[in-house]
């Protein structure tokens, strides 16, 4: 009883961090998160292959 | 080829696909690279389409340094995209990215094989992982601006260095100076590693392990081992590329939800599923 009280509290926790994470995806389109990963990714990363 | 095998050689063409590279010399610039997989795949590999979340991660908090005036609003908006994209994986399925897709984890189960004695790490290199994550990817960008981790990367010099240097871009690179020299050098040391340990990299290094981990306790997948069944015979622990006692705590940060222990268990002790379905 215990055992199945604490499963389904850790499944809602799993399930409320989920929300919280595709929350925060959603929120970085504001300050415009994954244009600003792109546009970073697409020059090649000097750092990356140590010609800094 | 078993299973993991071909998922892992699977992820690695998946990953980076862009075969055009070799005709047009410029690397590839689609939506798809502003996608933050979880594996470690440097971005400046000219056959990669998708993005680094370690190396975005730094980015993000080098924008927040405030160094680049202006931008502190985007890497906000960089830092939660990074971390809502790792988290999200990581809730579901834990740190399995790791054991199936990462090209790099890939690389260390393959020289693993290499048929040279064993060194094993004490268990309290995991603490190495937290503390790459904390201070090359999050305090020092935070403080200076600059991508430290990235620039000590061996899977940025394998896969960006040495590829661009073999097979360059239409627009010429910077000279080679000692840094690229030391990244070579930091390459060799590890692959060298890879060849004694299992998985050293990891288990003691990897920022986006450290991430992946600790979603292990609250993910979705979970690992599960029958007590009644298990007898301790120690046979998971043998084919474990990461070296740990499932038996002792099956939802261990160090798990990469490879399954071998699932495969290896005699008595069927070992099982790996979702929750919630």
């Amino acid at each position: 009883m215990k055992d199945a009280r604490k499963k389904s509290r850790s499944i809602r926790r799993a399930w409320w961090l989920l929300a919280v994470f595709a929350v925060a995806i959603g929120l970085s389109l504001i300050w415009e998160g994954p244009r600003t990963v792109y546009a970073h990714a697409v020059v090649i990363c000097l750092d990356c292959i140590g010609l800094i | 080829m078993r299973g993991r095998r071909i998922t892992q050689l699977t992820a690695l063409l998946a990953l980076n696909p862009y075969f055009l590279y070799f005709g047009s010399r410029s690397i590839y610039q689609g939506g798809m690279k502003g996608l933050c997989v979880p594996g470690l795949n440097c971005y400046a590999c000219p056959l990669t389409v998708f993005s680094c979340p370690i190396g975005s991660l730094q980015h993000s908090f080098s924008l927040l340094s405030g160094k680049v005036k202006g931008y502190v609003s985007r890497g906000l908006g960089a830092l939660l995209y990074v971390l809502g994209s790792v988290g999200l994986v990581g809730v579901v399925v834990g740190r399995m990215p790791c054991g199936w897709i990462c090209p790099f984890g890939f690389l260390q189960d393959l020289l693993y094989k290499v048929p040279v004695p064993e060194l094993r790490l004490p268990r309290r290199a995991a603490w190495g992982r937290y503390a790459f994550l904390l201070g090359l990817a999050v305090i020092v960008p935070l403080l200076t601006a600059e991508s430290w981790f990235s620039r000590l990367c061996p899977m940025g010099a394998l896969e960006g260095g040495l590829f661009l240097k073999a097979v360059p871009p239409r627009d010429p690179l910077p000279p080679t100076g000692w840094f690229f020299w030391m990244k070579i050098a930091i390459l060799l040391a590890f692959l060298l590693w890879f060849m004694f340990s299992r998985r050293p990299f990891c288990r003691a290094v990897c920022p986006l392990g450290a991430m992946l981990g600790a979603c292990n306790r609250i993910s979705l997948y979970r690992m599960r081992v029958d007590r009644e069944k298990c007898d301790t015979c120690g046979k998971c622990r043998k084919v474990c590329p990461v070296d740990i006692d499932i038996f002792e705590n099956p939802d261990s940060a160090e798990c990469i939800r490879c399954l071998e222990c699932r495969r290896a268990c005699p008595r069927g002790a070992i099982t790996g599923g979702f929750r919630a379905l």
